[in-house]
């Protein structure tokens, strides 16, 4: 077997493979058997007629086609082991460059290289958003307001109190074929309040028009609508509003003291209180810095380091975008097609748009297993139990209602459970990329040296956790 | 009437005459009904050149079967004469090669 290599541009592999006859009629044969397996030919039961028969029945070509087929998948394995070729995914089959001897091409996507640059060097400031007193000021009021009572009280009405009012609108100059009666008399409440917002009804500005009437007074309030209002026919109309109050109701806020603490929840004082919503905004103002800023993160790292990777990753990953963007449209009872007819798009178009996305995408996570690696982050095996039990609670009550075949649940028992430490391995990395370009990598060494370092990376050790969970499961079916 | 070179009709290739070849040495024709076993000996001699050991025949029996559209429509399937000849070791007849 002679083999020829030659790298190419885009990160793939050209193969020449040659080899002599013998295999090559030793595929023939192997094709001919298979082929008659399914072929009829008069006089033999299937199967069984010898090889001269079989090549005078289907032909020499169609046999050739087959053997060629067997003998590829025979040589390629044996090419790339001799070659050291570490491949990233099925190779292809370029050319059939000669039939006698058998010479071919095969072409062979490589396995990413990713060189990572100066990561330790990234430096950002590191300055999540403090949570103000103000912001908590916000909350509170926002639980008065929806721990509000509404109260009838006697006396003109103020900003913010609630009228219960009847209206009637009619237009002041009568033009042919239109009616003269905007609105007929109707029940209305209205909240009072000091601005104007354009779908206000019965027209922008009706509400602060209000202040100051009291129950059983009467109104009439002039409006001239603009020339582009939104509903048509009323347009550049003047008309003419009547407006009784029935009653004012005023909005009551609950005082400000302990009493309202607890019934809120479970907080004895004010102050309480306070420091609860403080410390909840500003954990989550800070996860989501922390996203953010691992975000910015990696895009430095990123600009550090020469990735590359064969063009079939990235149409994976196209794949990926688009099944999600699917999925995502399913939920809204909505499918491809239709949705590409509304884009006005055909899924050519689709897979160029998201081709940056999946870009960005597949270069984040290369870079994140790189990392993952070059940082030696290990997650240890208890956590993997623990994270994956969760997800299989939230799983099961959903598996159980199928009866699934077994083979199946093995299989999504392995998702999950790869999903998870990908999911935990990423997540370390991201803490870890945060430490160190914050500058805290002082203190992140300490946390490291008490984290036990015992689990295999993941890659290798997919055998092994196919099993852990059956483990589990047999707890859990003997628990009942 | 019949000639010596009428006397094969067609070699019988299936899968008991592939037995019989490989393992016996013996090759299938069918064979015209009036033909005689010396008149076939003669006739494979002549035309492929061989040597022929002995020669067996059957009269295959016509059958009835059935039509597989119209099922009670009976058709009879005319039955033919089969030589089977045996030849001396070292010969071979073309048409039966490659089939081994």
């Amino acid at each position: 077997m002679k083999i020829e290599t030659q790298e190419l541009e885009n990160h793939q592999i050209k193969l020449t493979v040659e080899t002599t006859a013998e295999p090559l009629d030793a595929a023939k044969h192997q094709a001919a058997r298979k082929l008659a397996r399914r072929t009829k030919i008069p006089g033999f039961r299937p199967g069984k007629a010898p090889y001269g028969m079989i090549l005078r029945h289907l032909g020499e070509q169609a046999i050739l086609d087959e053997a060629i087929e067997i003998l590829v998948n025979d040589i390629y394995p044996k090419a790339l082991e001799e070659e050291r070729v570490d491949p990233y995914g099925p190779g292809e089959l370029e050319k059939i460059v000669s039939i006698d001897p058998p010479k071919f091409e095969f072409l062979v996507p490589l396995k990413p290289r990713i060189e990572i640059g100066d990561y330790k060097s990234v430096r950002i400031p590191y300055e999540p958003k403090q949570i103000a007193a103000s912001d908590v000021d916000e909350v509170i009021d926002n639980l008065r307001e929806r721990q509000a009572f509404i109260e009838a009280v006697d006396r003109p009405a103020a900003t913010g109190d609630i009228l219960s009012l009847v209206l009637s609108g009619k237009r002041k100059e009568v033009t042919e074929g239109a009616e003269a009666e905007i609105v007929k008399e109707r029940q209305l409440h209205v909240l009072v309040k000091d601005s104007e917002d354009d779908l206000e009804y019965p027209f922008p500005g009706f509400a602060r028009s209000l202040v100051g009437l009291s129950k059983g007074e009467a109104r009439v309030l002039e409006h001239t609508f603009p020339e582009d209002f939104y509903v048509e026919n009323l347009r550049s109309a003047e008309a003419e509003y009547t407006v009784r109050v029935e009653e004012v109701k005023s909005h009551v806020l609950p005082e400000l003291d302990d009493e309202f603490a607890k019934s809120i929840g479970e907080y004895a004082t004010l102050d309480e209180l306070r420091a609860a919503i403080q410390s909840e905004l500003q954990e989550q103002a800070t996860a989501e810095y922390d996203d953010e800023y691992g975000e910015q993160v990696l895009d430095e790292v990123i600009k550090l380091t020469n990735i590359k990777y064969p063009p079939q990753m990235l149409e994976r990953e196209i794949d990926q975008v688009i099944e999600q963007l699917e999925e995502r449209l399913q939920q809204q009872k909505l499918d491809m097609s239709l949705y590409l007819k509304s884009r006005k798009m055909t899924m050519g178009d689709l897979r160029e748009e998201v081709k940056p996305v999946a870009e960005s995408r597949l270069e984040k996570t290369l870079v994140m297993l790189e990392l993952s690696e070059a940082e030696a982050i290990r997650i240890d095996a208890e956590e993997v139990q623990e994270e994956t039990n969760r997800t299989m609670d939230q799983l099961s009550d959903y598996m159980e209602d199928r009866s699934l075949p077994k083979r199946l649940e093995q299989e999504v028992v392995s998702n999950v459970v790869s999903n998870v430490m990908m999911d935990m391995l990423i997540k370390k990395t991201m803490v870890r990329m945060r430490d160190l370009a914050s500058g805290r990598i002082a203190a992140a060494e300490q946390s490291e040296e008490s984290t036990p370092v015992e689990t295999p990376p993941p890659a290798d050790s997919t055998a092994d956790t196919g099993e852990k969970p059956k483990k589990k499961r047999k707890k859990r079916n003997e628990e009942p | 009437m019949t000639t010596i070179y009428d006397v094969l009709l067609r070699p019988i290739v299936t899968e008991k005459s592939n037995y019989l070849n490989s393992d016996l040495h013996q090759y299938v024709f069918e064979v015209t009904g009036d033909s005689s076993k010396s008149l076939i000996k003669d006739a494979v001699e002549l035309l492929f050149d061989v040597d022929v050991l002995r020669v067996n025949v059957v009269n295959v029996p016509a059958k009835r079967t059935r039509r597989f559209r119209n099922r009670q429509l009976r058709v009879r399937r005319s039955g033919y004469k089969k030589a089977i000849v045996t030849l001396a070791q070292g010969d071979t007849i073309e048409i039966f090669e490659g089939v081994k």
